[in-house]
């Protein structure tokens, strides 16, 4: 599904990723962890294609085509989405009308037909369901006023209606109350069909108590020092990451 | 005189006791506060007027201005009458020449006007009539180098309400607009002009709008520019009435090398009215805008409230906009405000809009549309709003 070999990228002069390589098999949720500053959204926004990142060396293949090659939007059709860690507010933009437009590109791009209107109205029933959306926000401009809890419904929500292969969660959880991130795991949950792949990039173990992962990485001085399954986690959870920090400066 | 190759002499205003001669004033220059910005470059060429197009007819709502000629309706259209230069009876030229009086300008431009229209219209909403249908207005040019220099008078009478649209189209090289509309609203009517400017991409407007209002009025006008080389709407409302209400609104969009200008005046001159104002600009291009927006609030006029708001995006490098708020307040008892931004794109919500497969050329015109939402959505006529939306789809501006 997803290779990625000593990716090397940077912002501005600042060199975040060193080399990181990881790879991600068809139907398997990947947890990538670590201290702050450590390089995990950095890996979420070269991924999604993000222009203020130079990638400096490495290559990331997804469903054998060259990712880095593709522009965001490109990337977005092939399957891969990006959930925010701060989705957007975009006034006077209805979620409707975006969504008709993003579901169209996609559906076009990946050969299907279009959807009728009455065909659309339902996926949005659907969908919206899923993450307890309630179906006056689908209506409102995008994201704005809306509560973090329903900022990141919404992110979801759009992952389910654009159907993707890969979807990679950039701190999901941050600013969730304990509601909002059961809905969220939920919505996520469903979606696990062992096909469809997760990159679920999270600072604390909570979010994998609901959403459980088959790998946990631990992202430090931007490369993967550690790999796991789900025990990781909690053993993270327990003991902090000075213990690896100290082992990796040890180094 | 370069700007109007030879005049011919017209009927238009022969019963106006002083016509001004073009000879007497100079073209303005950038050393002139008002035309700082603007030079008249463009304007300054040889023009030449039209022809009457005798086969040329009304629309069925309203009139046509052809290269300066306006073909009217045959009789009235729902308590709404149209009266020619040629038809004015004395207490109707009274009425005219007292509207003109009211815009104390002597330039060249004016002389331009008074000397090179071809005709003029006067049109009345009865006492107490509320017309269901828009009344239309289009103004084309079909003549290569033409001058269309026409006069529209519009006087709402008391208790009327009325919607007008003016649909400024072109299909010539280039050509020159130069429009009066003259508008009073009388006590508690109701006035709404809502303007679209699509001339063709090599022509230039000059619109001359002077609106004044009685007491209890209320006027709304939106102004969409989407094309034309040269193009500047100065627009005068003076607020001669206590409790009135003014909304002002405009959208524009320069591309090319084109120029897009709106001067705006609110002159509150009586105490407890409102105005609102609302001006949004998406510059492409060499494109170059320029919005100055002057807010007056005379000594008695207590109890103003007033709100301007100029807001710009910049699509390119090369794109320029001049932005000038004027408010004069000399009230102490007054709510004004006025805002100016200019910026870029929010790159965050392009990248966004990116990321779930759009491109980033229909994200940018998505964002467009949004910007400008709350602009096109004071065009109360729906029907009209569509066709503005259709237009600037039509221009590449903003998606579906």
């Amino acid at each position: 599904m997803l290779t990625i070999e000593n990716l090397h990228a940077r912002i501005e002069e600042k060199e975040i990723l060193k080399g990181l390589s990881l790879t991600i098999g068809e139907g398997e949720v990947h947890a990538i962890m670590g201290p702050n500053g450590s390089g995990k959204s950095t890996l979420a926004s070269v991924l999604a294609g993000r222009e203020d990142y130079e990638v400096t060396d490495g290559t990331v293949t997804f469903n054998g085509k060259d990712l880095l090659d593709m522009a965001a939007e490109e990337r977005a059709r092939e399957g891969l989405f990006l959930a925010f860690q701060y989705p957007v507010e975009i006034p006077g933009v209805s979620n409707m009308n975006f969504l008709k437009a993003a579901v169209g590109e996609v559906r076009k791009h990946r050969g299907l037909e279009a959807l009728t209107a009455k065909e659309f109205l339902q996926l949005v029933k659907e969908k919206s369901q899923l993450v307890e959306l309630d179906g006056q926000l689908a209506n409102r401009a995008v994201n704005e006023g809306f509560s973090g809890g329903e900022k990141k419904r919404n992110e979801i929500f759009q992952m389910a209606m654009l159907d993707p292969s890969l979807c990679v969660l950039d701190e999901t959880d941050s600013g969730l109350d304990i509601d909002a991130l059961r809905i969220v795991s939920d919505g996520v949950n469903t979606m696990r069909d062992g096909k469809r792949s997760f990159v679920i990039i999270t600072h604390y173990q909570r979010l994998l108590d609901h959403i459980v992962p088959d790998f946990v990485h631990v992202l430090y001085k931007g490369k993967i020092v550690k790999s796991g399954t789900k025990e990781l986690a909690l053993e993270l959870e327990e003991k902090g990451y000075d213990w690896l920090k100290e082992m990796e400066d040890a180094k | 005189m370069s700007i109007v190759a030879e005049l011919k002499p017209t009927s238009t205003f022969s019963f106006k006791p002083n016509k001004h001669s073009v000879a007497d004033f100079p073209l303005p220059t950038t050393r002139a506060e008002s035309w700082r910005y603007t030079r008249i470059g463009a304007i300054d060429s040889t023009w030449k007027q039209a022809e009457r197009n005798e086969n040329m007819v009304a629309l069925e709502n309203g009139i046509r201005i052809e290269n300066g000629f306006i073909a009217l309706p045959t009789g009235e259209i729902q308590g709404v009458s149209f009266t020619a230069g040629k038809n004015l009876s004395a207490e109707q030229q009274a009425l005219i020449l007292s509207l003109l009086a009211k815009e104390n300008r002597s330039d060249v431009f004016d002389a331009i006007s008074e000397n090179a229209s071809n005709d003029l219209v006067l049109i009345e909403i009865q006492s107490g009539k509320i017309t269901e249908d828009v009344i239309s207005i289009e103004i084309e040019n079909t003549l290569n180098d033409c001058i269309s220099a026409p006069y529209v008078f519009i006087v709402s009478k008391e208790n009327s309400i009325a919607k007008f649209t003016i649909d400024f189209k072109g299909q010539t090289e280039r050509s020159f607009h130069l429009v009066q509309l003259h508008a009073h609203v009388e006590q508690s009517a109701q006035l709404e002009i809502h303007l679209l400017q699509n001339t063709s991409k090599n022509e230039c407007v000059l619109l001359r709008e002077s609106i004044s209002q009685a007491e209890k009025s209320v006027f709304k006008i939106t102004t969409v520019t989407a094309n034309g080389t040269w193009v500047r709407n100065e627009l005068n409302i003076r607020i001669e009435g206590q409790h009135c209400e003014t909304f002002l609104s405009g959208a524009y969009f320069p591309k090319q090398d084109q120029l897009i200008d709106n001067h705006t005046f609110v002159d509150h001159q009586v105490a407890n009215c409102y105005s609102n104002e609302l001006y949004k600009g998406v510059l492409f291009d060499n494109g170059k805008g320029v919005f100055n927006g002057k807010v007056y609030v005379h000594v008695d006029a207590q109890k103003t409230n007033a709100y301007q708001s100029n807001a710009n995006i910049m699509m390119s490098d090369n794109a320029s906009m001049f932005t000038k708020p004027e408010l004069e307040i000399y009230a102490d008892d007054v709510k004004c405000s006025h805002g100016s931004t200019t910026g870029q794109f929010n790159e965050e919500a392009l990248f966004y809009l990116r990321a779930r497969g759009l491109s980033e050329e229909s994200a940018k015109r998505l964002l467009v549309s949004a910007f400008t939402s709350d602009v096109i959505n004071r065009i109360s006529i729906p029907s009209w709003k569509e066709y503005v939306l259709a237009t600037l789809i039509q221009n590449e501006i903003i998606t579906e």
